[in-house]
């Protein structure tokens, strides 16, 4: 492809301006800025871009066959009309579907046609900045794709991402839907169902323990105060005082019949004792006349002894009771003093029936109390054996209330349990929602990042060897032999080999780093246009980067390429620039 | 005889709790029983059925007392009620000992029960759950009786999980009218004898659309049913499709007069359409605008094709889309998202080059 005339109108500064292009070298002086508007004016017009206003003509020659476009950006829509110069004259041709050689599009006229120095108005060295792109260009074909940067970014990307994952949430869920599956597992049959009335009896029954509980305790200290009060009054032996009852009975029974069948002997005890004795020698002296008077038959006698004989009898028996009596009564005033010498001693006892009858009442009242105390014991006992059982009730109650609170808060657990687990499952809906999305984001970054990496491990190997097996002979050729060509190893190092040594860019010159590069970038042009020469856009930059420079890299175009070349420099540089008779070359000042 | 059918009330569920529209929300589910008492009065209604799922767990006791307070203000209202896949009953838990007011009906066996109401000549059957899975249906292959009464059957599932039912079967077995429950959508069979109500309010954003019950009239003469609309709020799909001169701002500005302030609507934005590459939407600041569930972005950059196809063959970026894009007619999402995480990162790397692909 060949540029063969233009013209230009309201693209930027150039307007109005009409610039025939030579078949070689075209020298583009202008000042600042002027070469790019030029450069974009040409793709504006070979395109139609809209981004750039302007209108103009532009034609070119290709395989024998001339082309003319032309376009009015200015328009809205833009025009544009499009022709073939034929010997016949125009032919219209569609200004859509200009015949431009395979593969030239407004990027490829932009970045691979036209060539700019790496380093230059770029941070960093030239060298590292010329060793990137060159590596760029080997392993993703397009230099200005960092591919390290590119890998980074996704994958800080997808570090990010998977730092908002909450992969306990997926745990979390599965544990929560394990126990809503033991939940229903749940079994309360065994709950009571009279929960109140058993509450209700079992408040019933304590009732009536305290009232028992307080009973026996008031019977206890009666008791407890009455047998003290027996105790001290040395009561304590409650068959003696029966014993000494029965005995104070008999005692009064028997004093009180003496005092009342006696009442006159005991002032004459000495004569009744006296008598007593008497009446048995009167008896017998009776006897003895009773018996004389018989043998001397004197019956008067005997008859009268006889009488004397019974009535000496009747009083010897008369007295001898009652001297038994007297002996009685002493005895048993003996024994009554005794007595109200135990129970009541502080009583001046005589030994009297009076007393007897006192003793006797006495000792039945403390016979009494002493039954009054084991019925009150009975009833207290049955008390105790009534509040046992009635304890022993309420603590069955008590159990079984304990074991329903025990089963109805296990149920209250258990309900509370299954509304948490559901809100809780309500909760972790979302965020595994949000994690399956960002899962799939994370997916979808391996995949973007293992495809870059296969892909760029491809173009390495395969346009990238080419290229760098074209861009060796250049290099080669640029620098008159004195290197060999270029390698890229497989850890992506770059080295310029000459005598036998691998030089990284960093030990070459600036020249020599200018003249690889520019070896990269025409070999680039081969791959892509092989067969065809295109129109060669070299930016101020190569015009400034020195004499030698310039001067090698001119004089193997000059020999080598067979395609224009468009050498972009400022008027300064262009007034200065040598004129070489083996290098024609067509100066176009733009300004 | 005039019914309303409802069911899956989820009594107790907390739909949205951790936004700020979350109480509102949770209140409007723990009343729908008080409205529905209003409803039955206002529209003379003899049978309100629910169809499983009243409570959203096993009911507690308190919850089983703020029911009875609602059942009993139904005075003329029969309820007749099954327990559903979230209040299944075990044995002694406070829903199956629960003593309901003499107006309401709990079918709580696992098996089909019925309950006649032969002054409006119809029966209602039914079977309660006693665990979340139920893979056996109960009413399958049973007949209702021969007893000159009208047959409702209440059926809570349907899925192969939940009581799976073929509702044909069902009909052809007798059956006057289904009344089912557990899918949160409504639906209404072709022959109008079955019916899933739905929820009465919305529990999740995803149950978009109104929701409401079915209201029906069941005489010698047949079946009438009439959908009425409950919920007083409803979740929304609100897609804006997206164009390249779309910004943050604008989208915003267009967002504040499109949401609804009162309460009554939450919107789950869709974004779709071409947005400019250089453009990330911000998901946060969209869903503190107002009641925003949640944005899905599914705007793709406004790549231009051509210019990447004028790259040269083995440019990187290039063998990218070629790798990457999916195939004419093919919907692969994650080739689609890797592309455009591959683009954005090597346009990213080139720098300064994305205006080209515009």
């Amino acid at each position: 492809m060949k540029l063969t005339r233009c013209s230009l109108d309201q693209f930027g500064k150039l307007t109005d301006k009409e610039f025939d292009l030579a078949d070689g070298f075209n020298l583009i002086c202008g000042s600042r800025g002027s070469g790019r508007t030029f450069r974009a004016a040409l793709s504006a017009l070979l395109f139609g871009s809209a981004q750039e206003a302007g209108r103009g003509t532009l034609e070119w020659e290709r395989d024998g066959r001339a082309f003319r476009v032309e376009r009015d950006l200015t328009r809205t829509p833009p025009r544009a009309a499009a022709w073939e110069k034929t010997e016949a004259g125009l032919r219209d041709i569609s200004a859509a579907d200009l015949p431009l050689p395979p593969s030239l599009t407004p990027h490829t006229y932009s970045h691979t046609l036209t060539i700019r120095l790496p380093g230059a108005g770029t941070e960093g060295s030239p060298a590292g900045e010329c060793r990137r792109r060159i590596l760029s260009l080997q392993s993703c074909g397009n230099e200005d794709i960092v591919l390290g940067t590119t890998l980074a970014d996704l994958k800080e990307k997808r570090r990010v991402l998977r730092k908002q994952l909450q992969p306990e949430a997926a745990a979390r869920m599965a544990a929560v839907r394990r126990g809503l599956a033991e939940a229903q597992q749940a079994d309360f049959s065994a709950a009571a169902e009279d929960w109140n009335d058993e509450k209700e009896r079992l408040a019933d029954q304590e009732a009536r323990a305290r009232r028992l509980t307080e009973e026996r305790s008031h019977m206890t200290r009666e008791l407890q105060a009455r047998q003290a009060l027996l105790r001290e009054r040395r009561l304590d032996d409650p068959e003696a005082v029966k014993k000494d009852l029965e005995t104070a009975s008999v005692l009064a029974g028997s004093l009180a019949n003496f005092e009342e069948c006696y009442a006159d002997s005991r002032f004459f005890p000495g004569a009744v004792r006296l008598i007593s004795y008497l009446s048995l020698p009167v008896m017998l002296l009776f006897f003895w006349l009773v018996v004389n008077s018989f043998q001397t038959q004197r019956y008067g006698g005997a008859a009268l002894a006889s009488v004397g004989f019974f009535l000496a009898l009747l009083v010897s028996l008369r007295f001898s009771r009652k001297q038994d009596a007297l002996a009685a009564q002493e005895k048993n005033r003996k024994i009554l003093l005794g007595l109200l010498e135990k129970y009541m001693p502080a009583h001046e006892a005589a030994g009297t029936a009076q007393e007897a009858a006192e003793l006797q009442e006495y000792l039945t009242k403390v016979s009494e109390t002493f039954t009054y105390l084991e019925d009150r014991e009975a009833v207290l006992q049955d008390k105790t054996e009534e509040l046992s059982r009635i304890l022993g009730d309420n603590e069955a109650i008590s159990r079984n209330l304990e074991e329903n609170l025990t089963r109805r808060l296990a149920r209250e657990r258990w309900e509370d349990n299954v509304r948490k687990l559901r809100e809780e499952e309500a909760a972790l809906q979302p965020v595994l929602e949000k994690n399956q999305a960002l899962e799939e984001e994370i997916a979808a970054l391996d995949l973007a990042v293992e495809t870059l990496a296969e892909l760029s491990a491809r173009t390495a190997a395969d346009p990238g060897a080419a290229l760098t097996d074209a861009a060796s002979r250049i290099f080669r050729e640029i620098t008159g032999g004195r290197y060999r060509g270029v390698r890229i190893t497989g850890d992506q190092q770059l080295l310029a080999e000459q005598d036998g040594d691998l030089l990284p860019p960093e030990a070459l010159s600036a020249v020599t780093l200018a003249q690889l590069y520019f070896s990269f970038r025409l070999a680039m042009i081969r791959l892509l246009w092989p067969d065809e020469p295109m129109p060669l856009f070299l930016d101020g930059s190569l015009a400034s980067c020195g004499g030698e420079c310039l001067a090698s890299l001119v004089s193997w175009l000059r020999g080598s390429y067979r395609g224009q070349v468009f050498l972009f420099t400022s008027p300064e540089e262009g007034e200065t620039m040598p004129e070489d008779p083996e290098i024609p070359f067509r100066k176009i000042m733009l300004d | 005889m005039r019914f309303i059918h409802t069911a899956d009330l989820h009594i107790g569920a907390k739909p949205d709790a951790d936004r700020a529209w979350g109480p509102a929300r949770e209140d409007a589910v723990r009343h729908a029983l008080e409205r529905f008492a209003d409803i039955c009065d206002q529209e003379a209604v003899d049978l309100l059925l629910i169809a499983g799922d009243l409570f959203h767990f096993p009911p507690t006791e308190a919850m089983l007392k703020e029911a009875d307070a609602q059942f009993a203000r139904m005075k003329r209202t029969k309820v007749v009620l099954t327990a559903g896949n979230h209040d299944y009953l075990r044995p002694g838990c406070a829903f199956s000992r629960h003593a309901f007011p003499e107006n309401v009906t709990l079918l709580a066996g696992p098996q089909l029960q019925t309950v006649s109401f032969p002054e409006w000549g119809a029966d209602v059957s039914g079977f309660s759950y006693d665990g979340e899975i139920l893979r056996d249906n109960p009413a399958a292959g049973v007949r209702p009786p021969r007893n000159g009464l009208r047959h409702i059957l209440l059926l809570h599932g349907g899925d192969p999980d939940h009581a799976p039912a073929d509702v044909t079967a069902l009909k052809d077995a007798g059956w006057d009218y289904i009344a089912m429950g557990h899918v949160h959508r409504p639906s209404l069979n072709e022959a109008g004898k079955a019916a899933m109500p739905g929820t009465p309010e919305p529990l999740s954003r995803n149950e978009t659309g109104e929701h409401g019950f079915y209201l029906g009239e069941m005489d010698a003469g047949g079946l009438t049913l009439a959908w009425r609309r409950f919920s007083r709020f409803t979740y929304t799909d609100l897609r804006i499709t997206i164009t390249p001169e779309t910004t943050q701002a604008s989208l915003e500005a267009l967002l504040r007069r499109r949401l609804q302030t009162d309460g009554s609507e939450v919107c789950r934005l869709i974004l779709t359409g071409r947005r400019d590459p250089a453009v990330r939407f911000d998901s946060g600041a969209l869903l503190d605008l107002g009641p925003v569930s949640g944005v899905t972005d599914e705007t793709l950059p406004d790549y231009d094709w051509d210019v990447l196809a004028e790259r040269p063959e083995h440019d990187l970026l290039r063998r990218a889309v070629r790798e990457l894009a999916p195939a004419d007619g093919d919907e692969d999402p994650l080739r689609q998202k890797a592309l455009y995480h591959a683009l954005d990162a090597l346009l990213a790397s080139e720098g300064g080059k994305q205006e080209v692909l515009r």
